[in-house]
C-alpha cells in the first residue's frame, strides 16, 4: 500500500522534478473534479429538495424522476451566449469570475481529504484557509465595480460587508479549536481526532493522548458546541446563504453582484458558490466532527476509507444549508448585523477565553 | 523548479506594482495590488516566512485592500479624476529612486548568496542562504517526505497511516512563543494603539441621531 499518491507517482517514474510536476498536477486537478461532480449532485439536491419542501414534484422531466436536469442545465448554459454590457468595465468584468473561483478554489489545497490524501500540509493550514477568503471577497468587489450596475455594486458591497463581519465569529470559533489542538495543521487536526467519536473537537478533543487532560477534556463539550454553532452560522453568512443571503435579494437587487453575466461567467460564478458551500462545510467536519474519521474505532476506516467519511460529512452539512435554504426567510440588515456584532461575537469571545483557561489547566 | 517558482511570483508582485504605479485609473491601480500582495506572500513562503505570508495576506487582501477599494469607489466621479498630478519635482523624485535602488542594491549583493551546511552523514554543503532545501516549510510534506522523520508515529498508533511533517513545524509556534514572552509589552502597546486608533476612527466617523432619528431607530429595533 502506498502511503500517498505521491509516493505512487514517485513508484512509476521515479523521483526527480518530473514527478513533482507531475504530483502538482495531479494534486490540483482531483478536488476540481470533485468540485464538478459533486456541484451536479448538489444543484439537483437544491432543485429537488425544495420541491419536496415546497409540496412539489421538482423537475421531473429530464431522464428517471428528472436526475439529469443539471447536465441539461449545464449544457444550455455553456451554449449560451457570453455578453458583455456596452459600459462595463472590461479588464474588470472579465477577471472577477476567474479571481472569485481562484479565491474559493485556493481554499481546497489545504484540505485534508483522507489520511494519504491533502493537497498541501501546510503548517498554518485553517489560518491559510480564512486568509484566502480575502481573494474572493476582492473578485466580488471586481465583479460589483466591473458591471457598471447599481444592483451589481449594491450587491457586492453587501456581499463584501457580511463576509469581512462575519469571518470575525468564524476566526473566534476556529481558534478554540487551534487552542485545544496546538496546531492549525488541518492534518495534524484530523490524525488528533482518531479513534472513535468521542475523541472529536466538539466532545473536548482526544481523550487518550497525552497533554489533552485525559477524561477530564469532557467538560469542554458544551463550549466547543457553541463554537460549532457559531461556526455553522457564521459559515452560512459567508457563503451569502440563506438567511444570510441579502446581497442577492432577489426583490431588492435582481441577483446581486452576478446580475449582468451571463453563459459561462455565470456559470463559474455558481460554481464557486458551491465550491465555497463545500469548503466551509468539510473546516466544520475537519475542525469538530474528526474529519475523514470513522465515528466507531476499527469501523470502516482503512486509509482510503477516509474520503468516504470526509466528503460524507461535509455532504451532510450542504444538504442541512439547502435545508435551511428553503426553510427561513431572509434576514434584514440590522438583523444581520445585531446577530454577528451582539450575539455571536460575545458569545465567541466568553467562548474562547473559557476554552483557553481549561485548556490551560488541563495541560498541567 | 524553485527557481522557475521564485521567478513566476517573482513577475507577478512586479507586474502588479507596475500597474499600481503607472494606471492612469485609478480603481486599477487598487485592483492590481492583489496580485503584488499575492506575489509577496507567495515570495515570503520561498524565503521559509509560512506564518508571515499567510498573514501578510489576511491582512493586506482581506484588510487593507478592500477597505481601500471601498474607499475608492465611495468617492464620486472617482473614474475622471486625473491622478497624475505634479511633474515639477520629477528630478528630485527620479534622484531618490536611484538613490535607494543603489541602497537596495548595495544590501543585495553584500549578502552572501551560498553558505557551508553540514548533512546529516556530516559531509558539508554548499547551499543558497535564504532557502535551503531542508528548512522549507513545505519541506515536510509530500515533496520530500523520505527527507523528515515521521515524529507523530509513536504518538498516535496506527503507524502506516500516519503521516506527518513535524519535522519542520513552521515558524508560527516560534512566533507565538516570542509574542506571549520576550515581545509582550510591544505587543500589548500596539494593541492598544490599534484600538485607541479604531475608536477614534468611530467617533470622528460618527454622526449623532437627531431625536427623530433615535425613535425610528428605537421602533425598528429587533
Amino acid at each position: 500500500m502506498f502511503q500517498d499518491l505521491n509516493q505512487f507517482i514517485v513508484s512509476l517514474i521515479g523521483k526527480g522534478d518530473l514527478s513533482d510536476i507531475l504530483s502538482v498536477v495531479v494534486y490540483s486537478a482531483l478536488p476540481l473534479v470533485l468540485i464538478l461532480l459533486y456541484a451536479l449532485v448538489a444543484i439537483l439536491g437544491e432543485m429537488k429538495i425544495s420541491a419536496w419542501l415546497q409540496d412539489r414534484l421538482g423537475p421531473m422531466r429530464t431522464g428517471p424522476y428528472g436526475i439529469l436536469q443539471p447536465i441539461a442545465d449545464m449544457l444550455k448554459l455553456i451554449q449560451k451566449e457570453d455578453t458583455t454590457p456596452k459600459l462595463a468595465d472590461k479588464k474588470l468584468y472579465n477577471a472577477a469570475p476567474f479571481i472569485v473561483f481562484i479565491g474559493s478554489y485556493m481554499a481546497f489545497a489545504a484540505l485534508p481529504f483522507a489520511a494519504m490524501y491533502a493537497g498541501a500540509r501546510i503548517n498554518t493550514g485553517i489560518f491559510y484557509i480564512v486568509a484566502v477568503s480575502g481573494v474572493v471577497v476582492v473578485g466580488i468587489l471586481m465583479a460589483g465595480w466591473g458591471s457598471n450596475n447599481k444592483y451589481a455594486l449594491l450587491g457586492s458591497m453587501r456581499s463584501v460587508a457580511q463576509i469581512v463581519s462575519y469571518e470575525i465569529p468564524a476566526g473566534l470559533a476556529i481558534l478554540s479549536v487551534v487552542m485545544i489542538a496546538g496546531t492549525m495543521d488541518l492534518q495534524t487536526i484530523s490524525h488528533l481526532q482518531q479513534g472513535g467519536l468521542q475523541n472529536w473537537f466538539i466532545f473536548g478533543g482526544p481523550k487518550s493522548l497525552a497533554g489533552f487532560g485525559g477524561g477530564y477534556a469532557w467538560i469542554l463539550t458544551p463550549l466547543m458546541v457553541v463554537s460549532f454553532l457559531i461556526y455553522i452560522v457564521a459559515s452560512l453568512a459567508e457563503t451569502n446563504r440563506v438567511p444570510f443571503d441579502i446581497p442577492e435579494a432577489e426583490s431588492e437587487l435582481v441577483a446581486g453582484y452576478h446580475t449582468e453575466y451571463s453563459a459561462m461567467k455565470f456559470a463559474l460564478f455558481f460554481l464557486a458558490e458551491y465550491a465555497n458551500m463545500f469548503a466551509v462545510s468539510a473546516i466544520a467536519s475537519v475542525l469538530f466532527l474528526g474529519g475523514w474519521n470513522s465515528p466507531i474505532a476499527g469501523f470502516l476506516d482503512a486509509p482510503w476509507m477516509g474520503a468516504i467519511w470526509f466528503i460524507g460529512k461535509a455532504f451532510s452539512f450542504v444538504l442541512i444549508q439547502i435545508w435551511i435554504r428553503w426553510t427561513l426567510p431572509r434576514l434584514r440588515v440590522d438583523q444581520l448585523m445585531h446577530i454577528c456584532w451582539k450575539v455571536m461575537i460575545p458569545f465567541g469571545m466568553a467562548t474562547v477565553l473559557l476554552v483557553g483557561t481549561i485548556v490551560t489547566f488541563l495541560a498541567h | 523548479m524553485f527557481d522557475i517558482i521564485f521567478y513566476i511570483f517573482g513577475a507577478i508582485t512586479v507586474g502588479g506594482a507596475l500597474v499600481t504605479a503607472f494606471a492612469r485609473n485609478i480603481v486599477y491601480a487598487a485592483f492590481s495590488l492583489l496580485f503584488t500582495f499575492f506575489g509577496i506572500a507567495g515570495l515570503y513562503i520561498m524565503a521559509n516566512a509560512d506564518f508571515l505570508a499567510v498573514t501578510q495576506l489576511l491582512v493586506y487582501v482581506g484588510g487593507i485592500l478592500i477597505l481601500l477599494i471601498f474607499g475608492v469607489m465611495l468617492t464620486s466621479r472617482i473614474g475622471t479624476v486625473d491622478i497624475r498630478v505634479g511633474t515639477g519635482s520629477r528630478w528630485v523624485a527620479g534622484i531618490m529612486a536611484l538613490g535607494l535602488f543603489a541602497i537596495l542594491c548595495a544590501a543585495f549583493f553584500g549578502t552572501a548568496a551560498t553558505h557551508t551546511e553540514k548533512s546529516a552523514d556530516g559531509k558539508s554543503q554548499v547551499v543558497t542562504s535564504w532557502a535551503t532545501h531542508a528548512t522549507r516549510p513545505w519541506s515536510g510534506s509530500k515533496w520530500n517526505q523520505d527527507a523528515t522523520t515521521e515524529a507523530l508515529k509513536p504518538k498516535y498508533g496506527a503507524p502506516d497511516e500516519v503521516k506527518s511533517n513535524e519535522g519542520s513545524s513552521g515558524t508560527s509556534v516560534e512566533i507565538g512563543t516570542l509574542f506571549l514572552t520576550d515581545y509582550l509589552l510591544p505587543f500589548e502597546v500596539i494593541s492598544v494603539l490599534i484600538l485607541v486608533s479604531l475608536l477614534g476612527a468611530t467617533m470622528i466617523a460618527r454622526k449623532e441621531p437627531t431625536k427623530e432619528e433615535e425613535a425610528i431607530a428605537e421602533s425598528v429595533s429587533v
